[in-house]
């Protein structure tokens, strides 16, 4: 019970010191959001009222505090723009966790698989899967992206080259618009699991008790697959917590490139657009987010290990 | 267990070629526009961005009045009366116009709409003063002190645009706020925006005027090049805008793809800070402006498609306000008096060149430092993102020239580099007193006779320099008769 409050409170102070870093990083920026709202020949009436309106002409510490208050109510207010605040978040999150739980899917298939295929040490596949790996991880994600879209929509015509249709378009047309940008974040994130997974699972062969299964006469795949892989369970919970985190607000180049409205690319216009309300609101969600997600992880683990727990 | 890996990756393999087949898409009768920029905003009256005029203009919110080539048309007008003193005009307002909820149009929606577009707008304020539209039986009517007169040109085709909404979406507006999901009058409604991803509009079936023979046109916010290409050659797009310089000549190949360059979109300015420092003494200015190489500083930003090299201030090569780019006596390169007038007015200080990363901006600032190092002149580039430069550019301590681009505009005093508010300042009595004239002339003969001797008085006095002016490229296919004056408007067009 003390553990569940003491976790709360970090979550607490988490949410409190990543908006007050980007609510100060944003505000204490040169510019504020009327530069970007109002046009270049607006009159000093328009700046002035704009500004009145949107509480620029208040300190920071007024506005900060403001903030906090409205995220805590469940009353966001309104975007530079003018939008409601909870509206452009709440239509941006669909296509987040589409793309997040997609990627993730095709993260753990494409690492699981590697990794198993690869297990046997001097084999081709292994040397491949290994070359793979080093590819992948050291390839920007938006050239992973391009050539995705090259081969898949642009050749062979599979997929929409770019755009979102969010899932009450139809089922298989949301998920076909989301399967690229999946697609080019799995690949990156799968080699890191497989390279980490197979290296679990060979130490766990060389364990005694995947020697004693060996006399007894098991296949190595069978140990492979079974004595040697449930030890590694916790890992892969651990590494799936910390892929799915990353999805949830790490993707804006994917999402921008692919013309996909998600949380990623909304924080990066809140920022550019010099809107501190909603850049700080998204901070906050997304340390919730990745606080929850890897609590979960850990309980997960723990759940597979109860060691972890002592 | 390797057969078992393998069963799993070819399960896969079959649930994605399913997926693959199944997703036909229904998009008959839509038109769909892939576009660069997201607008902030569709309140096209307190915002200019091209994103949003493109969309709203003429789609979802319409004018008064618009520009046909040099003459105004009315739209939601049935015609203005000036007076004979040319201070008083009065403007009648359509009837039977319907807006998108249902309710009809009136002469106090257009009065409220005005009177914020004169409130928001300085370039509005310059020919208006403090006056305001008031109503008057079925039109609206507003007095000033000086002439009206070129205020209907500035109602056909302010960037800001003065567009008509409903009194009451203005009234619950927060004041200084932009107007959200107000309903227009144009052919088009909005059906959807999904911030981020798209706007969709729909056809309006209430229209007043004639109906637009394209149903639904889908404008998608692609903001990166090769995407937006990619999507029209696979057939995804029917239309792209900003087109790269470099995919032109390949995309001149493929069949079925129509390139479509617009009319001058605007113009690059190299503004020279007036206030403070180097760029105070106008000699110094002269000798940039003999200097540089124009030609150079346009392929920087464009390659070698979309701009025209020519120093006058106004887009557009034939139009009324077009002066002969050779009377500029410092519009052409010419190193020698130059370089003669550099010695005179340059002591080695570092010049500060001043630009954002917007739109490519940044590659002209390179382009100009590298040209000014290689006259001796030491340089320093500050490219900053938009909202830094338009708050370091306030600052007159901190930059000695920057590069921006400007929008096309009907009239030369909406340029607003020469206001002497203007980060650059204005402190030239004899080319103010002819565009104060200007803004008061009584009609557009006038106004473009005194705009031919305030254009030479300015090449003298050189507040900035214009190296050229852009228009943007598209490409389509399947589609015809685009309307690319003033953007691209689909009202027109027709799908093949």
């Amino acid at each position: 019970m003390d553990s569940i409050w003491k976790r709360l409170l970090r979550l607490l102070l988490t949410m409190l010191i990543v908006s007050l870093a980007v609510f100060s990083f944003i505000s204490f920026s040169s510019g504020d959001s009327s530069s970007s709202v109002l046009s270049e020949d607006a009159s000093e009436e328009a700046v002035e009222a704009y500004r009145k309106a949107m509480g620029l002409d208040e300190p920071f510490a007024v506005r900060y505090l403001s903030f906090l208050s409205s995220f805590f109510s469940g009353n966001w207010g309104v975007a530079s723009d003018g939008q409601d605040i909870s509206f452009l978040v709440l239509s941006r999150i669909p296509a987040t966790l589409s793309i997040t739980i997609l990627a993730l899917l095709m993260s753990l298939a494409i690492a699981l698989s590697l990794a198993f295929l690869s297990l046997r040490r001097h084999t081709i596949g292994r040397a491949l899967t290994t070359a793979w790996a080093a590819v992948m991880m050291s390839s920007p994600v938006f050239l992973i992206a391009i050539a995705l879209v090259l081969l898949l929509s642009f050749q062979l015509d599979l997929f929409p080259v770019a755009g979102y249709v969010p899932l009450s378009g139809g089922f298989v047309r949301s998920i076909r618009s989301v399967f690229l940008p999946s697609l080019s974040l799995a690949l990156l994130h799968s080699s890191l699991i497989m390279l980490m997974m197979r290296a679990a699972v060979e130490s766990n062969l060389s364990a005694s008790y995947s020697m004693v299964a060996r006399a007894f006469g098991k296949g190595f795949s069978r140990i492979a697959a079974i004595d040697a892989s449930k030890p590694a369970l916790p890992l892969l919970a651990i590494l799936s917590g910390q892929s799915a985190a990353a999805f949830i607000g790490g993707s804006a180049a994917v999402e921008t490139l692919f013309a996909i409205p998600g949380i990623g690319s909304l924080l990066v216009t809140a920022a550019l657009r010099r809107d501190a309300a909603l850049a700080g609101t998204l901070v906050m969600l997304i340390a919730l987010s990745v606080s929850c997600i890897s609590m979960a992880a850990e309980a997960v683990s723990a759940l597979l290990d109860p060691r972890r727990e002592r | 267990m390797r057969n078992k890996v393998l069963t799993a990756v070819l399960a896969a393999m079959v649930a994605a070629i399913l997926l693959v087949s199944c997703g036909g898409d229904e998009d008959s009768g839509l038109l769909r526009v892939a576009v660069a920029q997201e607008p902030v905003s569709l309140d096209v009256m307190i915002t200019s961005s091209v994103s949003g005029r493109n969309i709203a203009v003429g789609n979802v919110y319409e004018r008064l009045f618009e520009m046909d080539g040099d003459t105004i048309r009315p739209v939601l007008a049935t015609g203005y009366e000036l007076s004979s003193s040319g201070c008083d005009l009065r403007i009648g307002i359509r009837s039977g116009v319907s807006f998108h909820d249902g309710t009809l149009l009136d002469p106090e929606d257009a009065a409220a709409s005005l009177n914020r577009w004169l409130r928001s707008y300085k370039g509005a304020s310059s020919i208006t003063g403090d006056a305001s539209f008031s109503v008057e039986g079925d039109g609206i009517v507003i007095s000033s002190t000086s002439s009206l007169a070129m205020l209907p040109v500035m109602l056909a085709s302010s960037p800001q645009a003065a567009v008509i909404y409903p009194g009451e979406a203005i009234a619950s507006a927060a004041d200084g706020m932009p107007v959200v999901d107000a309903p227009g009058t144009g052919p088009y409604r909005v059906e959807e925006w999904i911030s981020g991803s798209s706007i969709l509009l729909s056809a309006f079936d209430g229209y007043w005027g004639d109906k637009p023979s394209i149903d639904r046109i889908s404008y998608e916010f692609v903001p990166d090049p090769v995407i937006r290409r990619l999507g029209l050659e696979s057939g995804q797009y029917d239309f792209i805008d900003n087109v790269l310089s470099d995919d032109i000549p390949a995309l001149e190949k493929v069949p079925g793809i129509e390139l479509h360059q617009g009319d001058e979109n605007g113009s690059i300015v190299l503004v020279f800070n007036k206030k403070e420092g180097i760029s105070t003494d106008v000699f110094f200015r002269r000798a940039v402006s003999l200097l540089i190489d124009r030609e150079e500083l346009m392929r920087a930003c464009y390659g070698s498609y979309g701009y025209s090299v020519r120093s006058a201030y106004m887009d557009g090569k034939d139009g009324i306000w077009s002066v002969n780019p050779d009377l500029d006596p410092y519009g052409m390169e010419n190193r020698e008096e130059g370089l003669a007038l550099l010695q005179d007015s340059y002591d080695g200080t570092t010049v500060r060149i001043l630009s954002s990363n917007l739109t490519d901006l940044d590659r002209i600032a390179v382009a100009l430092s590298s040209e000014l190092e290689q006259c001796g002149i030491n340089t320093e580039l500050i490219i900053l993102d938009w909202a830094s430069f338009m708050e370091q550019r306030g600052n007159p301590s901190s930059w000695d020239i920057y590069v921006s681009a400007t929008g096309s505009v009907p009239l030369p005093l909406e340029k607003g580099y020469l206001f002497s508010d203007s980060p650059g300042g204005f402190d030239d009595p004899s080319s103010s007193s002819i565009i104060r004239a200007l803004s008061t002339s009584e009609s557009m003969e006038e106004a473009a006779s005194l705009w031919q001797i305030a254009q030479i008085r300015l090449w003298e006095y050189v507040p900035v320099i214009v190296p050229g002016h852009y228009s943007t490229v598209y490409a389509s296919r399947s589609i015809s008769g685009i309307d690319l004056s003033d953007g691209f408007h689909f009202r027109d067009a027709v799908m093949l």
